[in-house]
């Protein structure tokens, strides 16, 4: 049981003729506990692999400090961390069987032969593997190389597991089973996981607390169901959810001694923000942030509601996404999610967006910084 | 612009692969789409129509042309591949502008057939940079800019386009791909092996197997009426749960019955009344199954099914959750169009409606309805 914890963690790749000095990661500082799974979700680009490659000790940071419960591992070889670390295409060696592929880690640490077998048994049942054990590895399919690839992580019971994206090069149904499997083995372990991944998904489901990160920066460390409900930049706010939030710039006035913030380019449409008024005093500009699916969406005029032409249905057999024409900026399509029924609009129709004041966030354009949660 | 007609190709591609007597048309201005799994020979068939393979047997049309014999040059179809393959040493501008050489244009012409286009996609401010500069989701622009610019194709090929891509930056490309396609209006052969992907972009859907052709239509008709258990587990937004059952007559009564559950099916009776006494496959799709956390009391109408069982796990896609019911030893999905927690363990109400519900003969797995 260790706890992994990251020090204000930086990366730079150093400039040459042909490329520039690139920053892969800056002030990367969070605590990551032990018995727990952790994300590190962001696009291709982000910074994510070379954290994680920093924790596995790989490619040592150019700053800050990483340690493994209080053990300052930060310029540790590998071998001596403890950590094993799956990647995206499973490496599995073609010429040997399963079993000797399993037993590998334990071979080359000259553990004797009987607890090798136990340990081998032990874990090919647990990951289903039992039948294929004297087969050879070569011609296998990707999702069972996958799996004896984790067998081999987890089979010399690693204090940190570390997973880069390995579920994303798999076909959707295998990849469904194998996340089950690996679940099941997070659960019983006795081991912190870091799980690497662009796809939210899967940072959603598997993970205790998710670090969204984008161009080398973490921008929020939280739960899934506050990187979903409150995300703490815009970035996240677009980044999480499918399709993200919908941002869309406004501006605060006053009004009789009250504030009200208005959406640019639309009139008609202000809401009450008295209360949190000065949250937002300092910001030049405001986003307004709302999620498709909570936006409700009608075919005849509401009050201070958006109007707006359909675009583009895509129907999802028991849900639509549509994207909506307005007069919004910085982008004057809107994202709606719905349920399919038959008053939905027709493309082409006019139709009119209303949100909900309780799903409403708002952010400061500038910093992009969540200022206000209107449930609050 | 112009309508694309395949007609009884075959082509062997070694021994995991052969093309069989593929016949269908892309019409003017659609997106016809080529839905398969992997080396399902959706690649083949566009490598076939660009003219980069040769048909063993068969006949392709493009519009009034017959371009079964004829060089991927005097075909005019424009083309974009997996493998995006961007001149490295080209800028963006002039790895756009290239298939636009052979048309002998206007310099400024070609200047504005680049500009629009890279509007559209949003990478004007990229055009002066390598592509060996660029991130991946703006190298798939550029591939798909280069595809796409106006040359006189008749007809654009595209070959799993948004595949490389981030699953985010997939979503947000395939709706702006949708408004673009309307925007430029071209006939387009795209191949995925992505159904969401088939399911939002097709005007028609071409579902392949193993190189053939399993089912053509509109993706609602596919989609509501899957030739069979495959087209219904492949095509979908999530995979079609499948119980065994088989169906008898009790008295007045028609029954499913399966091991988890018993149903009466009496309203579909003239569907199934050839398949009386004989073994079925209940198909259910999750996105159209609901959780029920409470109780439900008496039953409310005969059309609507309470099944009980509990929460095995869930999991949180995207905008959606998916719950795993646990009826008897099966687990059955749910997609619930919302983010909902659950605890595990819990008892549950699986509900669902009977026009919702697909039924197969298990043998020969077609549909019954």
């Amino acid at each position: 049981m260790v706890k992994v914890v990251l020090e204000n963690v930086g990366k730079v790749f150093k400039g040459s003729k042909k490329a520039k000095e690139t920053v892969a990661v800056k002030g990367f500082t969070a605590e990551f506990p032990s018995n727990k799974v952790v994300g590190i979700l962001g696009p291709s680009g982000c910074g994510k692999t070379t954290t994680l490659r920093a924790i596995a000790g790989l490619d040592p940071p150019s700053e800050g400090k990483i340690y493994f419960e209080d053990k300052d591992v930060t310029y540790l070889p590998p071998i001596e961390r403890d950590a094993a670390l799956l990647f995206q295409f499973a490496v599995v060696y073609d010429n040997m069987t399963v079993f000797d592929n399993l037993a590998f880690p334990l071979m080359v640490k000259n553990i004797n032969k009987e607890e090798i077998n136990k340990r081998v048994k032990e874990t090919a049942e647990f990951l289903g593997l039992s039948d294929i054990l004297k087969k050879r590895a070569k011609g296998l399919p990707a999702s069972i190389n996958q799996k004896i690839a984790l067998g081999r992580a987890i089979i010399r019971k690693p204090k940190v597991l570390l997973l880069d994206e390995p579920l994303s090069s798999l076909d959707p149904e295998s990849r469904l089973y194998l996340r089950r499997e690996l679940k099941k083995v997070i659960r019983s372990m006795d081991t912190t996981v870091v799980y690497v991944t662009h796809d939210q998904s899967e940072a959603m489901t598997l993970c205790d607390k998710i670090a969204v990160m984008n161009e080398g920066k973490v921008h929020q460390y939280d739960t899934p169901e506050n990187i979903y409900l409150n995300p703490a930049t815009t970035f996240v706010a677009w980044f999480i959810g499918e399709p993200g939030m919908n941002l869309i710039d406004c501006s605060m006035e006053a009004s009789e001694g009250k504030y009200y913030i208005k959406i640019d380019g639309v009139s008609d449409v202000s809401f009450e923000v008295s209360k949190w008024s000065h949250a937002l005093k300092e910001s030049d500009k405001i986003v307004l942030g709302i999620r498709p699916e909570f936006i409700t969406i009608t075919k005849t005029y509401k009050k201070n509601s958006i109007a707006g032409k359909c675009l583009v249905i895509e129907s999802f057999g028991s849900f639509a996404l549509l994207d909506i024409l307005t007069n919004c900026s910085p982008n004057n399509i809107i994202k709606v999610k719905t349920p399919l029924s038959d008053d939905l609009p027709k493309v082409d129709g006019d139709v009119y967006l209303t949100f909900p004041p309780a799903y409403i966030r708002l952010f400061d354009k500038k910093s992009g910084e969540l200022r206000v949660v209107m449930t609050e | 612009m112009a309508k694309l007609v395949v007609e009884n190709v075959t082509k062997k591609y070694g021994p995991a692969l052969t093309l069989e007597k593929i016949s269908f048309t892309a019409e003017e201005g659609q997106i016809t789409v080529l839905l398969s799994p992997p080396n399902g020979g959706k690649t083949g068939i566009c490598k076939i129509v660009a003219g980069l393979d040769e048909v063993d047997s068969g006949k392709v049309y493009l519009g009034d042309r017959d371009i079964t014999d004829l060089e991927p040059k005097e075909r005019r179809v424009s083309m974009m591949f997996q493998k995006l393959a961007l001149y490295p040493n080209m800028n963006v501008f002039e790895n756009i502008a290239s298939p636009l050489k052979a048309l002998h244009l206007p310099p400024s012409e070609v200047i504005n057939q680049v500009e629009a286009i890279a509007n559209k996609m949003k990478i004007s401010h990229t055009l002066y940079r390598k592509p060996g500069t660029l991130s991946g989701g703006e190298r798939q622009r550029v591939a798909l800019s280069r595809a796409l610019v106006k040359n006189n194709a008749d007809l654009y090929i595209l070959d799993e386009p948004l595949t490389n891509l981030d699953a985010k930056i997939r979503a947000s490309m395939r709706a702006e791909f949708k408004i673009l396609q309307k925007e430029i209006n071209q006939t387009m052969l795209y191949a995925t092996p992505d159904p969401i992907e088939a399911l939002a972009l097709a005007d028609k859907l071409i579902v392949l197997d193993k190189g053939k052709i399993i089912q053509q239509g509109t993706p609602e008709y596919i989609y509501r009426n899957p030739i069979n258990k495959f087209v219904a587990t492949f095509v979908g937004y999530y995979p079609i749960n499948l119980i065994e059952g088989s169906i008898i007559e009790k008295g007045e009564k028609i029954i499913l019955q399966t091991n988890l559950f018993e149903i009466e099916i009496s309203k579909l009776r003239d569907s199934v009344k050839d398949h009386i006494n004989s073994k079925v496959t209940l198909g259910l799709r999750p996105e159209l199954l609901n959780v029920v956390k409470k109780e439900p009391k008496v039953q409310e109408s005969l059309d609507l099914f309470y099944i009980k069982g509990e929460v095995f796990e869930f999991e949180i896609r995207g905008s959606d959750t998916v719950v795993y019911v646990k009826i008897n030893d099966q687990i059955i999905r749910v997609l619930e169009s919302k983010i909902t927690k659950y605890d595990i363990g819990i008892k549950v109400w699986l509900q669902f409606n009977l026009k919702d519900i697909y039924l197969f003969d298990a043998e020969s797995g077609l549909l019954i309805r």
